[in-house]
């Protein structure tokens, strides 16, 4: 069921209403930037690709059929525009010469509708993120909070913390385990 | 310890002092996983600037390495991915969403002058359908007879006409079958011939363009409205004409013009010729049928230069303009206005953002304003204005009502005490 908010959110949208378009842009911009980012690992195109969908909500509001939660909806949506743009453009890294590339695509399977659904939980993980980094080594915690939640670079939280930035790299990568351990079953596919 | 920090707040936590960098973190359930899959810290690294998007070719060298050492791995990372990706509704930062916004507002703009495009170009689709349909009908006929397919052949072709169109609350770019960019200001219909381009370079303007012509010596381009023509010689140039104003303005940005007022009807002999330079800006009185020219100030030599071609029939008065983007400004995100009237900004809003203003009194007219507006909404427009001019505005859908603001007034007033 959709939320009473959420409705009243689109069918301000669907009438024209900018301002509830703002807010629904200002609710969700940076947030499905961060998850387009994720999968598309580059920045510009994740904006882009986020941009372009809210495009289509101002141009189209109609063609949103929104059921259940918007947040929910809107994850689909730019998984979706992030697997199309991989499926059109693969994945680019600028210092990498094109043959590991293609042996590195070819070894980590492209993220498709089946093997990744986390999007589909995603009005309850956040709750239990944010309980599952508080059991984190204190370091480890606070690395990954700067990194993923303030959104700071890996340069920038090895100056404020005067570290290396791969010891950050390691300790981002050390909490992605124990979050993952920790937050198991909701991440499970059913 | 660790109890107590788990029930603390998320930024407490983080609010805590730096721990010195000893590299070592604590297991509370003594399990450490990475020792286990035993990865090492490079491969951690490689892994996570995977995620982040600069890979670096060692890093890669080695992942493509590892990866490659067993299915497990890839599976793993598959994994790590995962909860990578999830962990993105944490975010916060980095992402601006004011930036974000206008980049987003820009490209639904965009897309709108496209749309105008798009149109024009349907058109000419249908058109070559028409000619192609024609031309099968003519083959059919000049089995039959070879004289009617050579009367019919003209008619099909100059008939037709083309149709752009900016409509109130909108602005469009259209590039011309030549090369041309016109933009077209809100309220704004430029329509032209199909032998455009072959024969002639005529478009025919209601409302406000800005024009930047493609270079063609041989087929001058040619503005046609209501009172004046305007040919090109040069390259880029505005034009105001729009039928509900009692004036026909012109600026010119680069190269030269050559304006002719146009017969009113049969009998009448005002036909004149002037020839704008750059940089002047022309402005024609439809009633009084006179002519003022003003020029760019910061012009080298600030003497006019000296009009050429005048008949001696058209009244013309020589002012001088301090920025000529003041007429052309329109055109660009941002839009210039320099100590302009609100009785002459008002029509200019009315279009700009597909609005009706009332004023409901009378000496607001006379309020003055300079500014230069972005992507200001009415709203804040309006809001503006309010801070130098006593000015209370009610906005009702597309209506906006303008009342003078007696206490407002009252404090502007006293502000000019002595």
């Amino acid at each position: 069921m959709l939320s009473a908010t959420d409705k009243y959110l689109l069918e301000s949208i669907q009438q024209g209403d900018y301002k509830a378009y703002e807010l629904l842009f200002k609710s969700y911009y940076s947030t499905l930037c961060r998850y387009a980012m994720g999968i598309v690992h580059n920045w510009e195109t994740a904006e882009d690709l986020v941009s372009d969908l809210f495009v289509k909500i101002w141009e189209e509001p109609d063609n949103f059929m929104v059921t259940s939660s918007l947040k929910q909806y809107l994850f689909r949506c730019i998984h979706n525009s992030c697997i199309n743009y991989l499926s059109r453009s693969p994945l680019k890294f600028q210092d990498l010469n094109p043959e590991t590339m293609e042996k590195l695509s070819s070894q980590i399977p492209m993220i498709t509708e089946e093997n990744s659904n986390t999007y589909l939980l995603v009005s309850e993980l956040e709750e239990q993120f944010l309980n599952a980094i508080k059991k984190l080594p204190l370091e480890c915690a606070r690395i990954f909070y700067l990194s993923r939640n303030q959104g700071l670079s890996h340069k920038s939280i090895a100056r404020e913390l005067n570290i290396s930035e791969n010891t950050v790299k390691v300790q981002i990568y050390r909490a992605l385990i124990k979050l993952r351990e920790s937050l198991q079953d909701y991440l499970k596919k059913d | 310890m660790r109890n107590n920090s788990s029930n603390n707040k998320k930024i407490e936590i983080l609010g805590l002092p730096v721990i010195p960098n000893n590299n070592k973190c604590v297991y509370k359930y003594g399990l450490d996983i990475m020792r286990e899959n035993n990865i090492p810290d490079t491969l951690k690294e490689a892994i996570i600037s995977y995620f982040s998007g600069d890979l670096n070719q060692q890093q890669a060298d080695e992942l493509v390495n590892w990866l490659s050492q067993s299915a497990t791995n890839a599976n793993y990372i598959k994994e790590v991915r995962e909860i990578w990706h999830a962990s993105a509704i944490l975010d916060e930062g980095k992402f601006n969403s004011e930036l974000g916004l206008k980049r987003t507002r820009m490209k639904i703009r965009e897309r709108n002058f496209r749309q105008v495009k798009h149109r024009v170009i349907a058109i000419r689709v249908s058109l070559l359908f028409k000619i192609a349909a024609a031309v099968f009908i003519i083959i059919l006929l000049g089995i039959g007879t070879t004289v009617i397919h050579k009367k019919q052949k003209p008619i099909m072709l100059s008939d037709n006409y083309f149709e752009a169109e900016a409509p109130k609350g909108s602005k469009s770019l259209i590039t011309l079958p030549e090369g041309t960019k016109v933009w077209l200001n809100a309220g704004t219909t430029l329509r032209y011939k199909n032998s455009f381009g072959i024969s002639n370079r005529d478009v025919f303007l209601d409302g406000e363009a800005f024009f930047s012509v493609t270079k063609n010596n041989e087929i001058p381009f040619k503005v046609n409205t209501s009172e004046l023509a305007i040919t090109a010689l040069g390259t880029s140039f505005n034009v105001k004409s729009y039928g509900d104003e009692n004036q026909i303005e012109t600026t010119l940005e680069e190269g030269s013009l050559r304006i002719e007022t146009l017969k009113s009807n049969k009998y009448s002999k005002r036909v004149g010729t002037i020839y704008l330079k750059q940089n002047q800006n022309l402005i024609y009185q439809k009633q009084s049928k006179t002519v003022t020219v003003s020029q760019h100030k910061n012009q080298e030599n600030s003497k006019v230069i000296p009009l050429s071609g005048v008949s001696k029939n058209i009244p013309v008065k020589v002012t001088t303009v301090t920025d000529t983007r003041l007429y052309t400004s329109w055109k660009d995100k941002q839009w210039v206005f320099k100590n302009e009237k609100l009785s002459n900004l008002a029509p200019k809003l009315e279009r700009r953002y597909d609005i009706n203003i009332i004023f409901k009194d009378s000496s607001l007219l006379s309020y003055a304003f300079s500014g230069t507006l972005k992507d200001e909404s009415i709203e804040q427009v309006l809001a503006a204005i309010r801070f130098t001019a006593p000015i209370r505005f009610e906005v009702n859908y597309k209506v906006v009502t303008l009342y003078i603001d007696n206490q407002l007034e009252e404090r502007y007033f006293n502000l000019l005490k002595p």
